[in-house]
């Protein structure tokens, strides 16, 4: 099978500088090894708590962070230089969480289309406007719209032109930053469904990520479950809703099922996600999992399984 | 009572799309809509024009004497009165203006050139090149700027040149500063990020996505450090570090009326003026500019 991309063992980790004052030099371990492909015409959950590096995973996807170590694949060429880096936005292109901060409040609707389009080397104006035209009608908006600029419009309509500042240049796959947990539910409807007909229309990937679990489960066929900068279980959507193994999805699942009165919702995940400033030595997890045992906290468990389902846990 | 119509599903509305083209008016109505910023533009240009024209029209020249007629009030020949060496003080005022308005100028356009860029690069690029260019600005905070033109005086003779290099060392400060500031904030938005990962430049996510959207703050620092420079001359020549006698600028005739100010109050009223409006005029026109340029301000009319 063909991927778009593949990830292998990708890490990242931010160095929070020392100074004369602040003290010793921190290490911030954002990613720890990432092994993640996609195929095309796929969407790509990635799902985990604020903090869990899945933000980070998608800003690497991008070129916008280069990894620590580990190795990203795009088709068959290996991205290992700032200048392979650089050529990534024409594979990918990414739809930010708030449309309010993500399109520049002093260009007009053409003028933020129009740069994407510049940097191709579409020189003909009249071809620029054609296909502006054309992208605004493909995300629901009309074309004499364009003149407007990002504060005269609303929320939906500002992450539709946010879409379709992505699509403009023909991306393989989008990878959607929590792209709707800043909008209304209504609004979030709206952009999901744009999502789904674009994917009909094009084939075109997304890796979706977000923290609302049911808007993952509709829109993916694949779910990547994250803590603590590991990928902790990944999966088709059916097997992993259905069958979860790890102790941290089933919880995150369990939690999230529609409360009825006097349900009992199972053991609850307890105290903090620890900080990422130490590597755990054994199980990320292991220090909030209601099954622990002596293993957990001494050995880090691989992600193992087959296609449809792996699992990083030393019980399962 | 309702009838069933009152429950049908609404037609879809013909969409008229030459109805929801909207003009906009550009940056130059904006302004010209804003009735302080055409008065302080109105303000400015006259004294640029008169600055520069003004002196030819008159019969005097600024050093010209006349004793026997020091200390005249306001008259049909000389508007603003002379000084108590007898020279007209219509033709100072109007000589003043030139050099208090290069003062001005050489002011905004180091603060534009220097203080932008300087800031712009510390704190596009951070880290540690940002924490070295800051140190050298804090330095050069800590030293009173009266500390370099006395210094200066040791090379260059008291003059103009002086006061135009102390201003190009220390004017640009605040605005790298404030620059510096907003570019950090800036360049955390995620309209930021969106370019590049679009794969724009440096150069262009800086000069197109960055500096356009801190235009407020430059052009306040930018109107308030002109009438600064225009004081801070003033303030030099008063204490005799800046220009020469017999030239004359803004604060040399003002020092020179506050002698007089009991017994020929023109000889003070008629300098202040000339600052005082100066100021009023390049802050409202500094005000008008930067609401003008932000397309936030105004919206559709």
């Amino acid at each position: 099978m063909d991927y778009i991309w593949q990830t292998e063992g990708i890490t990242k980790e931010f160095n929070t500088p020392g100074g004369i004052f602040s003290g010793k030099e921190k290490t911030v371990y954002a990613l720890n090894g990432i092994s993640l492909q996609q195929a095309p015409g796929e969407t790509l959950g990635i799902v985990g708590e604020s903090g869990c590096g899945k933000s980070t995973f998608g800003r690497v996807l991008m070129g916008l962070y280069a990894p620590t170590s580990g190795t990203l694949r795009v088709g068959n060429q290996l991205i290992d230089t700032e200048t392979a880096r650089k050529t990534l936005h024409h594979t990918f292109q990414m739809v930010f969480q708030d449309p309010y901060a993500s399109l520049n409040p002093r260009m007009t609707v053409r003028q933020t289309l129009e740069e994407p389009l510049r940097r191709m080397g579409v020189k003909e104006a009249t071809v620029r406007s054609e296909r502006i035209r054309g992208i605004l009608e493909q995300v629901g908006l009309r074309p004499s719209y364009s003149e407007r600029y990002p504060h005269e419009f609303s929320g939906g309509q500002r992450q539709r032109v946010g879409i379709a500042r992505a699509l403009i240049s023909n991306p393989s796959c989008i990878i959607c930053d929590e792209p709707i947990s800043a909008l209304d539910v209504s609004i979030q409807v709206q952009i999901i469904t744009l999502l789904e007909r674009l994917q009909t229309d094009t084939n075109i990937s997304y890796v979706f990520i977000s923290h609302d679990l049911s808007m993952v489960r509709y829109l993916s066929h694949r779910i990547a479950v994250m803590y603590l900068g590991y990928v902790v279980e990944e999966g088709t959507t059916d097997e992993l809703y259905n069958h979860p193994l790890h102790p941290y999805t089933q919880a995150l699942i369990r939690l999230h099922q529609p409360i009825a009165p006097r349900m009992p919702i199972g053991p609850v995940p307890q105290g903090e996600v620890p900080s990422p400033l130490q590597k755990p030595k054994g199980c990320p997890f292991a220090s909030r999992c209601p099954e622990k045992e002596e293993r957990c906290m001494e050995a880090w468990p691989q992600l193992t399984g087959n296609d449809v389902h792996r699992v990083a846990c030393w019980k399962r | 009572m309702y009838s069933k119509e009152d429950f049908l599903p609404l037609q879809p509305m013909r969409c008229d799309e030459s109805a929801e083209l909207i003009t906009r008016p550009g940056p130059w109505q904006r302004l010209k809509a804003n009735k302080l910023a055409v008065l302080g533009m109105i303000i400015v240009c006259i004294m640029i024009v008169a600055a520069i024209i003004g002196p030819w029209l008159s019969p005097y020249t600024y050093a010209q004497q006349n004793l026997l007629e020091a200390n005249q009030g306001p008259s049909a020949s000389h508007w603003f009165g002379t000084d108590t060496l007898g020279r007209d003080l219509y033709t100072r005022v109007l000589y003043g203006a030139r050099i208090s308005l290069a003062v001005g100028f050489v002011a905004a356009a180091i603060n534009l050139v220097i203080g932008v860029v300087y800031g712009g690069v510390a704190g596009y690029l951070g880290g540690r090149v940002d924490r070295l260019m800051m140190s050298i600005v804090d330095i050069l905070y800590g030293i009173p700027l009266l500390l370099y033109v006395i210094l200066l005086m040791v090379v260059l003779s008291p003059g103009l040149t002086s006061i135009f290099i102390a201003l190009g060392i220390a004017y640009w400060l605040t605005m790298a500063r404030i620059v510096r500031s907003q570019i950090i904030k800036l360049k955390e938005e995620e309209y930021v990020l969106a370019a590049r990962s679009m794969g724009a430049s440096p150069m262009t996510v800086l000069f197109r996505h960055i500096l356009p959207n801190c235009m407020g703050p430059i052009i306040i620092t930018m109107t308030l450090a002109i009438p600064e420079a225009i004081f801070t001359e003033a303030f030099l020549s008063f204490i005799g570090l800046g220009v020469n006698a017999p030239m004359a600028s803004w604060g040399v005739l003002a020092a020179e009326g506050i002698n007089s100010m009991r017994s020929y109050p023109y000889q003070l009223l008629f300098p202040a003026l000339a600052i005082g409006i100066t100021m009023l005029g390049f802050t409202f026109f500094g005000d008008g500019l930067r609401s003008a340029l932000d397309p936030k301000e105004g919206g559709t009319k």
